[in-house]
């Protein structure tokens, strides 16, 4: 049963897209599994179906063929298990009204149960450049900025996982270096899991244990060196 | 540079007309459809107005069969609710007005070298015509809910006319000159006299000062003709400085304009309330609350919910206003039957403003999935807020009511409190409604533009349970029944609107609206 549950992510023949037949598949068959202090880059050219893949593992897209179980069970980003073991940052630019930056992060922090969060928040928003803008709401805050809030709430709570869809965007290089900082010590340090979806070369090589190469024909799971230099040759 | 001393510049004038013989030429516009199209207008502006003028003609006929101890002269009646109509004219004005272009408009024209005076002189004139028209109305409304008949009635449609005309020009004759960035203090201004209005009956009543003198017809004319040269200085002088308004604020206000217009085609209550909040929400706050109550995801989750309302004006100003109005209304002395329909309108649109942390919730559902809460108990959770508020609310309605009619209040008030949650379970199966679609063929409608399938049946979603969950306590104040007898009955009731309000439908709701944002079908169900 353990090992079961050290398994975080396990995709067999998953088919994903937004139709309703395996006709309608974005991206060919999925076969990856990543566990407890691995990170999995997932690389490949626009519209290949990177983003698709990761609202599959979130729970977000029925799969249209295989199998996907996350935390050892079939997905369901419905159970309450789920929503307190999976941090997810995707193409959402979605806000509770009214709250300031600080705020979103102080009630996500303890909404998810913990206390003596005020350092913790001041270090991250900090860390994310947004300690000018704490005090502001999110219809007052640049695209830019709205999505280092988005990333910084996944650092602010507990969690197993975490899903990235490309978290470079937006960030200056020196950010983006500590994102890959922190993405490493999560595998690391904290042995958690990370899956991200990136065109970025840096970030697969820092962060990525290993990489899943979308492309028309095949996906296939590969060396982070590999997806790099793929990346850099697209 | 190339050919530029070769260019005849348009005017807005000739770019408007062009883009209109443009679009007239490809869609088939012509003279009749324009006059098909004003008939329509005026004719349904007609019977809105012989329904409205009919509706309180029989309250009137109605306004001695008070059983209340205390009444008040119902000419103080239409002072307030004229005061309630121009405040919130004037606040609507203040988060729409002057003039804005959205969509294609905006991309295509405002970028060209045209004057932006000839551009937007049509939508200013349109702006003149609404505030016109929406004052004669609320002005003979109010006439008439002060008594008043025949040409007295014509009187105070003229005088509301002109009140109308003038207030939202003078605010428009600001925005020009304005920035536009920040709320317009008409905002506030309106809100204010929103606010005011109650209050004042409250007081009125309370005072119990003699009848206000009748309007003179002399008196009447003299200040309608006074407030018209007002209004035609303020066209005038805010149609010559169209050209100081910004790009940015008329692709801002044309987008707003465009998003709540929308909203009243769909009669989306949800989207005309995030139309209406875009312009008057602060950039910032002055410091962070620290959250130091909150204990995990109920908590949390509660919290978001009550400072959604109690951080938005409006929806703070409408809890308090929808309270007074059945007092008011008990006040004015109508049949209970007034009193009932007060009750059920004003505690539905309270709740509806309560609930707004659910109707965000439905818009962006990740703000459901940002805490560790399963899917099937978010909207019970959603429920803590407006259902403790709407059981004080109710409390404090019914026992007025029961007060102020020489009811003995003590069994009235349990009977109040057990009927409240009703009001936000309905406000929350509301929110989480699903839209009409417009994409499927839509339903010809003899009595207006075609309409989708399934839209009354979305409109019904959630004031159908207040109704008939509500049904004890509406035996009670039409007085069927004792409400100590009622009470069992009426706690029942209540259950069975929660049960139905926070009943989550379709265990894959969460895939269905992630699919709607994304624009795409949701795949088979292994």
């Amino acid at each position: 049963m353990s090992d079961k549950r050290d398994v975080l992510v396990r995709a067999t023949g998953l088919l994903v897209g937004y139709g309703s037949t395996a006709e309608s598949a974005v991206c060919p068959p999925i076969k990856v599994a990543i566990g407890r202090g691995e990170a999995l880059a997932v690389v490949g050219a626009n519209g290949t179906g990177k983003s698709t893949f990761l609202r599959a593992i979130a729970g977000l897209l029925e799969p249209l063929g295989g199998h996907i179980d996350v935390l050892g069970e079939p997905v369901d980003e419905r159970s309450q298990r789920f929503r307190a073991e999976v941090a997810t940052v995707l193409d959402e630019d979605s806000y509770l009204p009214a709250l300031t930056v600080r705020e979103h992060l102080l009630l996500t922090a303890r909404g998810h149960g913990m206390t003596q969060v005020s350092d913790l928040v001041t270090e991250v928003v900090e860390e994310f450049g947004l300690t000018p803008r704490q005090h502001a709401l999110p219809t007052a805050l640049s695209s830019g900025q709205r999505r280092r809030l988005l990333l910084a709430s996944a650092f602010v709570r507990p969690r197993t996982l975490m899903l990235l869809d490309e978290p470079e965007q937006r960030l200056d290089a020196g950010m983006r270096d500590r994102l890959a900082e922190r993405l490493v010590d999560e595998r690391v340090a904290a042995k958690g899991g990370v899956v991200l979806a990136t065109h970025d070369p840096v970030l697969v090589r820092t962060v990525a244990t290993k990489a899943l190469i979308i492309g028309e024909d095949q996906a296939r799971v590969v060396k982070p060196e590999q997806a790099a230099a793929a990346i850099e040759a697209l | 540079m190339t050919g530029l001393a070769e260019v005849t510049p348009l005017t807005g004038r000739d770019l408007r007309r062009l883009t209109r013989a443009a679009t007239e030429s490809h869609g088939g516009g012509a003279i009749g459809d324009v006059v098909g199209e004003v008939y329509t207008f005026v004719f349904s502006l007609l019977v809105a107005a012989a329904m409205a003028f009919g509706a309180s003609q029989m309250l009137s006929a109605r306004l001695r069969s008070s059983t209340a101890d205390v009444v008040l002269d119902p000419a103080w009646l239409g002072i307030a609710a004229g005061v309630v109509a121009t405040g919130a004219a004037i606040s609507l004005a203040g988060r729409l007005g002057p003039v804005g272009l959205g969509g294609g408009q905006a991309a295509w024209l405002l970028p060209t070298p045209v004057d932006r005076r000839g551009l937007l002189r049509p939508r200013l004139t349109v702006v003149t015509v609404i505030a016109a028209a929406l004052g004669l109305g609320i002005g003979a409304l109010a006439g008439t809910m002060a008594g008043a008949s025949g040409a007295d009635i014509g009187f105070a449609a003229a005088l509301g006319g002109t009140i109308g005309l003038t207030a939202v020009l003078a605010v428009a004759r600001t925005q020009v000159s304005g920035s536009g960035r920040a709320a317009h203090p008409a905002v506030a201004i309106g809100e204010g006299l929103v606010v005011a209005a109650p209050l004042l009956a409250i007081a009125l009543v309370l005072l119990r000062p003699a009848a206000p003198a009748p309007l003179s017809p002399q008196v009447a004319t003299v200040a309608a003709a006074v407030l018209l040269v007002v209004a035609v200085f303020l066209h005038v002088s805010t149609e010559r400085h169209l050209d100081d308004i910004s790009g940015a604020q008329i692709r801002a206000r044309g987008a707003v304009t465009a998003y709540a217009a929308g909203a009243v085609t769909s009669l989306d209550t949800r989207e005309l309330g995030r139309a209406l909040s875009i312009t008057s929400q602060p950039d910032a706050r002055r410091r962070s609350r620290s959250f130091g109550w909150v204990r995990g995801p109920v908590t949390a989750l509660v919290s978001g919910d009550a400072l959604v309302t109690l951080r938005s004006r409006r929806h703070v100003i409408a809890v308090l206003v929808w309270a007074v109005v059945p007092i008011v209304v008990t006040l004015a002395g109508w049949a209970s039957w007034t009193t009932l329909v007060g009750v059920l309108v004003a505690g539905y649109a309270s709740a509806l403003a309560l609930a707004e942390g659910a109707r965000r919730a439905e818009m962006a559902p990740v703000l459901d999935r940002a805490f560790p809460i399963a899917a099937e108990q978010i909207r019970r959770i959603r429920l803590i807020w407006p259902g403790g508020v709407m059981l004080l609310w109710t409390v404090v309605t019914v026992g007025s009511w029961a007060w102020l009619t020489g009811l003995d209040i003590s069994p009235w008030l349990p009977l109040a409190a057990a009927a409240g949650p009703v009001f936000a379970a309905g406000a929350i199966r509301g929110a989480y409604r699903k839209p009409a679609d417009w994409s499927k063929p839509l339903v010809a409608n003899p009595m207006g533009p075609p309409i989708p399938p399934g839209l009354f049946g979305m409109i019904a979603k959630g004031p159908d349970i207040v109704v008939i969950c509500l049904v004890p306590l509406i035996l009670g104040i039409v007085a069927v029944a004792s409400p100590v007898t009622l009470l069992p009955w009426q706690l029942a009731a209540t259950l069975i609107a929660i049960a139905i309000g926070v009943h989550v439908p379709n265990p894959q709701g969460a895939f269905a609206q992630a699919m709607a944002a994304q624009g795409g079908q949701a795949g088979t169900k292994r």
